[in-house]
């Protein structure tokens, strides 16, 4: 009974032992976006709806207003926000959106690896289908990927996900 | 006034090595020259059979990536002085030992952020200054702090800069990013340390990799070297536009040469950031991945030798160079030898930096990649051949087993083969090589004036890249990605070519001709296969002793072994317990007369599994 309750502690010290990463304060607020979004609005929709390239590119993509106006023409455009996008569609140009989740630039993470390796978008993202204004929920660093790639067995090479150049 | 001021210090700073050089190893090149020589002769062909373990230090620290994300690798060379040996560990702790017993004298701890993430926790070695009756021991650390230390008692000498130390990081730091370090041991010519840094460059702009002269005694900055050349000096001309500001890289993480008598420091220099795509600093970028003699007590330049124009390859100059006499037209010249990751040896005259073996510039392939223009010739050494693999092609992969050759396959499926060195790396993979890591790298040659025999260790290992378009909105346009590993290698670490994949090479400086060449490395697990000698991946240096042997560890094999430097012959082998990738050194000890040969055997880096803290030291029996 004594083995059993000092080895346990270590067993279960040495089962948690994690990556560690400079603690980050989360939840993380960004700037105001320019068009006021709420993901909880849009829940009915699929991730993919709005990030087309979710599920075949690296990058999610982030919808800019030909995508929000496939819906809304017709649909609550009589709200400014919406008359808004629809002015920004009619000038060709861009939403400048503030990224919420963002690695650096020397890290390659593709979001069509990992969601076709079924990880779903809130392991990253949070619970954001029931969030009104969106922040940064979860980490998104060295830490909390390699702690991920640990748990499924994926590699932790360096060059398995960072640019080389030291 | 000013000649004898000189001369009243070249005298003593002369005296002192030759006082220490007859049975020490005060320098990390043994001398101030880095020939890696030793007059000793107690240990020689006929007995070095005998060599056993005298003793072993463990300084306890390594870092397997467990406990802190970062590895270590155990890469220093200690020194001996009047039978105390200064050892510093991958954390920066410097050890002060008795030579012939490895009984602990003092510790000193400079007290680094071990949870920081750097490439590596490394450290080379420390410098040791002597003034009259004053000696004293500096160490970098990986904060960017040079520390001077009192060499009787490991105590910080209140005199030199704050509190015995100096943060040499501190004016160094350029836009927001990065970090600035120091790896290696400073250089130390006359009474001024002469120093570098090493810089992350992983972004274009970043902290400056200028060169620094400080007094030995006060820490006072005495002079700074751009090496990205500002306005009006010559060399800027280099840069196009405004690409030379806030550039990074372009630094000296490696070991600088002293020539005492001269008053020249020899600095290899490294590439500028970005290390693989240029096309934010057109042109030939001076001076990066050059040689530049600077005298070191105003840190002028006298002149530089370029060895890659518009690096794009991660081809930094990271061998220290080496004072040797090489011979034109059947005379003596005083020269600089210097090698390369990209497997060539440049030969160059010491006071002028004129070649003495010729080189060719040839003209190499261009970029396509959108806005990178690659500059149109590099310069080949043609009298030396290279001593390092640069090329493959398909055929040479692996036959080493089914289960390898399978995996390097697979890896390789649809990539481009037999590319040329300094081809551009693109947006379709290909295989490089030498790999980033040469080629040749910090532990540099080890030369013979008896003999004038020069000596390489050099490896065989490539690089399976390509370069991804990061989008007009990046910070650099295009980045390297490694198609599976950093290295070209399977999943046990054996190289995807057929081997070997290491070598030592003697190379004869009358004549720029190899003298011999042989396999360096081996696999005990392949061995027992039957297997023929295979070499293996190699980090570290040799050293040559007048007993005619040369001593070299480096190998991921965990061995340390002596090879006959007049035939190549390997004459010994021990095991070591963990790869010894640093260069060894010798000395003799007062006591007892012995001579020793010490190695650092860390393992770990990102060629060995196995991680240690300890240094193992040899002798007769």
């Amino acid at each position: 009974m004594k083995r059993i309750s000092t080895v346990l502690p270590f067993a279960i010290l040495l089962a948690a032992q994690q990556y560690q990463s400079k603690e980050q304060k989360l939840p993380r607020a960004v700037a105001p976006q320019p068009v006021p979004f709420s993901h909880r609005t849009h829940a009915s929709a699929n991730c993919v709806d709005c990030h087309t390239t979710a599920l075949r590119a690296e990058r999610a993509g982030i919808p800019q207003p030909d995508r929000c106006m496939l819906c809304h023409r017709g649909m609550k455009d009589d709200n400014e926000s919406i008359r808004t996008v629809g002015q920004l569609l009619a000038n060709s140009k861009r939403i400048p959106w503030q990224r919420v989740y963002r690695v650096p630039e020397y890290v390659f993470f593709s979001h069509k690896k990992h969601t076709g390796a079924k990880i779903g978008c809130d392991t990253c993202h949070g619970p954001v289908a029931s969030r009104e204004v969106l922040e940064q929920e979860l980490p998104v660093s060295m830490a909390s990927c390699m702690n991920c790639h640990t748990a499924k067995g994926v590699s932790n090479e360096c060059g398995f996900c960072h640019a080389l150049g030291y | 006034m000013q000649v004898s001021f000189i001369a009243r210090h070249l005298v003593c700073a002369g005296l002192a090595i030759a006082i220490a050089g007859a049975q020490d190893w005060p320098r990390w090149g043994g001398d101030s020259g880095g020939m890696k020589f030793s007059t000793l002769r107690q240990i020689n062909k006929s007995n070095v059979g005998r060599l056993r373990e005298a003793w072993t230090f463990d300084t306890g620290d390594f870092s397997d990536g467990t406990q802190f994300g970062t590895r270590s690798a155990f890469e220093a060379t200690p020194l001996v002085v009047e039978n105390t040996m200064y050892l510093i560990s991958p954390f920066g702790r410097v050890f002060a030992l008795n030579a012939e017993t490895g009984k602990q004298k003092w510790i000193f701890d400079p007290k680094i952020d071990k949870t920081v993430r750097v490439n590596l926790f490394a450290n080379r070695g420390v410098a040791w200054w002597q003034r009259g009756p004053i000696q004293r021991i500096f160490a970098g650390d990986l904060e960017g702090r040079l520390h001077s230390i009192n060499a009787a008692t490991g105590n910080l000498d209140p005199a030199f800069g704050q509190g015995g130390s100096v943060d040499l990081a501190r004016d160094m730091m350029q836009g927001d990013t990065g970090s600035y370090r120091l790896s290696s041991p400073v250089s130390v010519c006359r009474d001024v340390l002469v120093t570098g840094g090493w810089v992350n460059d992983g972004s274009p702009r970043g902290p400056s990799g200028d060169i620094r002269g400080i007094d030995a005694k006060s820490g006072k900055l005495l002079w700074r070297f751009h090496t990205v050349p500002k306005p009006g000096e010559p060399g800027h001309e280099t840069w196009e536009g405004d690409s030379w500001k806030e550039r990074g890289g372009t630094n000296s993480w490696s070991i600088s040469t002293v020539d005492e008598s001269r008053g020249l420091v020899f600095v290899p220099l490294t590439s500028s950031s970005y290390d693989f795509f240029g096309g934010d600093r057109q042109g030939a970028n001076l001076y990066s991945d050059s040689l530049v003699a600077l005298n070191c007590e105003t840190g002028r330049k006298v002149w530089h030798y370029q060895t890659v124009h518009h690096d794009l390859w991660d081809y930094d100059l990271a061998s220290p160079p080496a004072l040797i006499t090489a011979h034109k037209n059947g005379k003596p010249r005083p020269a600089v030898a210097q090698a390369t990751k990209q497997g060539f040896l440049f030969v160059l005259d010491r006071e002028t930096g004129e070649p003495i073996f010729p080189v060719e510039e040839r003209k190499v392939p261009p970029s396509t990649l959108a806005g990178e223009k690659a500059w149109p010739t590099q310069p080949f050494p043609v009298k030396t051949p290279p001593f390092a693999r640069q090329g493959m092609t398909k055929e040479e992969i692996t036959r080493l087993s089914p289960e390898s050759r399978a995996e390097c396959l697979a890896m390789t499926e649809g990539v481009a083969f037999g590319r040329p060195l300094f081809h551009p790396i693109d947006e379709k993979p290909a295989v490089l090589f030498p790999g980033l890591n040469g080629g040749a790298n910090w532990g540099g040659v080890a030369y013979d004036p008896s003999s004038s025999l020069l000596y390489i260790n050099s490896m065989d290992v490539g690089g399976l890249f390509r370069m991804v378009d990061r989008g007009d909105d990046a910070e650099i346009r295009f980045r390297l990605r490694a198609q599976k590993y950093e290295f070209f290698w399977d999943k046990n670490n054996y190289p995807c070519q057929q081997p070997p994949w290491g070598h030592l090479t003697a190379v004869d400086m009358k004549t720029g001709a190899f003298r011999w060449r042989v396999v360096l490395g081996e696999f005990d697990e392949l061995k027992a296969k039957g297997i023929p000698k295979t070499g293996a991946p190699n980090l570290g240096g040799p050293i040559v002793t007048a007993g005619g042997l040369v001593f070299i560890g480096a190998t991921n094999d965990s061995k340390f072994r002596a090879f006959d430097s007049a035939t190549g012959k390997e004459l010994w082998v021990a095991n070591l317990p963990a790869s010894g990738m640093a260069s060894p050194m010798t000395y003799r000890g007062k006591t007892t007369g012995r001579q020793f040969i010490a190695i650092a055997a860390g393992g770990g880096n990102k060629y060995d599994k196995k991680f240690s803290g300890k240094l193992v030291v040899f002798s007769l029996p």
